[in-house]
């Protein structure tokens, strides 16, 4: 497997078991991938819930604007990520999305997403997914309600090394992270300013730098303890119930 | 440092931090106040400190950023950050200094958003500050200036636990001259604070290492 499908196939893979056949039903689902350049809008906020987004390169995020320009970043999207297939369920999208970086982007329709799920650990995997993804929303409500502007930095930056580890984007310490600093402020809700006096002393104690669209993580066990990230609310080394396998 | 000096100094630390907790307990309780009411200061300015604290033992021998105390307590009020501007050059504060600072900003903070800027209509705070060079000395002057009040402010009938801390303690503490105005736009607080090498603010390069 080392289509461009692969990073997603891995990210599902590691949610439920899949078998041969469902892996190969996968890649084929991606066939229509089409390449985005840098801050393309894939999603309007309102637009019909109707296809399903995965991300097999690149970077996205999701954002919600208030009327008078503020923004709010929801959530972002890395290679291997998709969207919330539960989002099909619902008639008309509540986010709107946008790419980072350029990026390959597959757009899988309703009835692909149909056949998909026919198959047992498929469904349960994107079921799982997407209660992975809702507990890393739930943390970001606790980052901006209440950890200080440093460990919300901190916070984040581990939550990204940890999961962009995982489909192995990252390089020693090190990863790619195409965001302005009004992007991060805009995620942290945090005004630019701050997230740059903010960097300046994550810097200053040579736990992260960040440079030319690079984050280096120093220390990252210093980082992980000043940040109090813990990263268990990823799930990434359980597995399955068994009792929750049978359940579905 | 070896262990009993670095032994010796934790001790010292957690002493004057218990006997900062017992003075806020006390303190928080005068007056006329409900149960909830007395919980809910006293476990704000706890907060004050615990996040001091942290910020503290990152580098304890750094001391702490100025600005990221100040952007700190008023990122934990809430207040929405294109209602205050905070600008100064990079200044630290020394360990000493910390944990009352960052209570006197707690108290400034809290008090902006009951009963002054952040609690009115178009309110807006400056908190600004410089060294300067006074009488011999060196100063760090801090100003707290809160603006746009539809309703004057007036000083409150009864010195509460905010006002005697930068009326009193902080002269008494960290040798600070601190004064505060009531004037129609709102609250002013003027602190001038030793800045000096070795003293409990300094600039980053000034320091003397001992």
């Amino acid at each position: 497997m080392t289509g461009l499908a692969s990073r997603w196939i891995q990210r599902l893979a590691r949610c439920a078991t899949l078998s041969l056949e469902e892996q190969r039903v996968l890649e084929d689902a991606t066939e229509s991938l089409r390449r985005c350049s840098s801050t393309e809008n894939l999603v309007k906020i309102g637009d019909p819930a109707d296809r399903l987004i995965v991300i097999l390169s690149g970077h996205a995020y999701q954002y919600r604007l208030l009327p008078d320009g503020r923004r709010q970043i929801l959530a972002y999207l890395f290679a291997g990520d998709m969207c919330d297939p539960r989002q099909l369920m619902l008639p008309q999208v509540d986010y709107s999305m946008c790419v980072l970086a350029s990026s390959d982007i597959a757009t899988l329709s309703v009835n692909t997403l149909q056949r998909l799920e026919r198959h047992p650990n498929v469904s349960l995997a994107m079921a799982r997914y997407a209660l992975m993804q809702a507990a890393i929303t739930r943390e970001w409500l606790v980052n901006v309600g209440h950890r200080t502007a440093f460990e919300r930095i901190g916070h984040l930056v581990c939550e990204m090394f940890t999961r962009l580890e995982s489909v192995g984007l990252t390089h020693e310490h090190a990863f790619e992270l195409p965001l302005t600093q009004a992007e991060l402020g805009d995620t942290l809700a945090l005004s630019a300013v701050h997230v740059n006096r903010t960097l300046m002393e994550l810097r200053r104690l040579k736990l992260v730098t960040f440079q030319n669209r690079q984050v280096v993580i120093h220390d990252f066990n210093a980082l992980q303890s000043a940040a109090g990230f813990d990263p268990s609310y990823l799930h990434f080394n359980e597995r399955p119930p068994e009792r929750a396998m049978s359940a579905l | 440092m070896s262990m009993d000096k670095s032994n010796a100094e934790f001790r010292r630390q957690i002493r004057s931090l218990f006997a900062l907790l017992r003075a806020i307990v006390r303190r928080s309780a005068e007056g006329e106040i409900s149960k909830n009411d007395y919980a809910a200061q006293l476990e704000g300015r706890i907060g004050a400190l615990a996040r001091a604290q942290d910020m503290l033992m990152r580098a304890p021998d750094d001391g702490v950023d100025l600005e990221e105390l100040t952007h700190g307590e008023l990122l934990a009020q809430a207040v929405p950050e294109r209602r205050y501007k905070v600008i100064g050059p990079d200044t630290r504060i020394g360990r000493e200094a910390v944990m009352p600072m960052a209570l006197a900003l707690h108290e400034l903070a809290v008090n902006a958003l009951i009963h002054g800027a952040f609690g009115t209509r178009g309110g807006h705070l400056d908190v600004t500050w410089e060294h300067q060079f006074r009488g011999g000395r060196t100063w760090l002057r801090l100003l707290w200036q809160e603006r746009g009040m539809q309703i004057p402010g007036h000083p409150p009938t009864d010195k509460g636990f905010g006002l005697e801390l930068i009326e009193k303690t902080l002269p008494y503490e960290l040798g600070a001259c601190n004064r505060v105005a009531w004037s129609p736009q709102g609250v002013r607080v003027e602190m001038l604070l030793p800045s000096e090498p070795g003293a409990v603010f300094w600039r980053p390069g000034d320091r003397v290492l001992p």
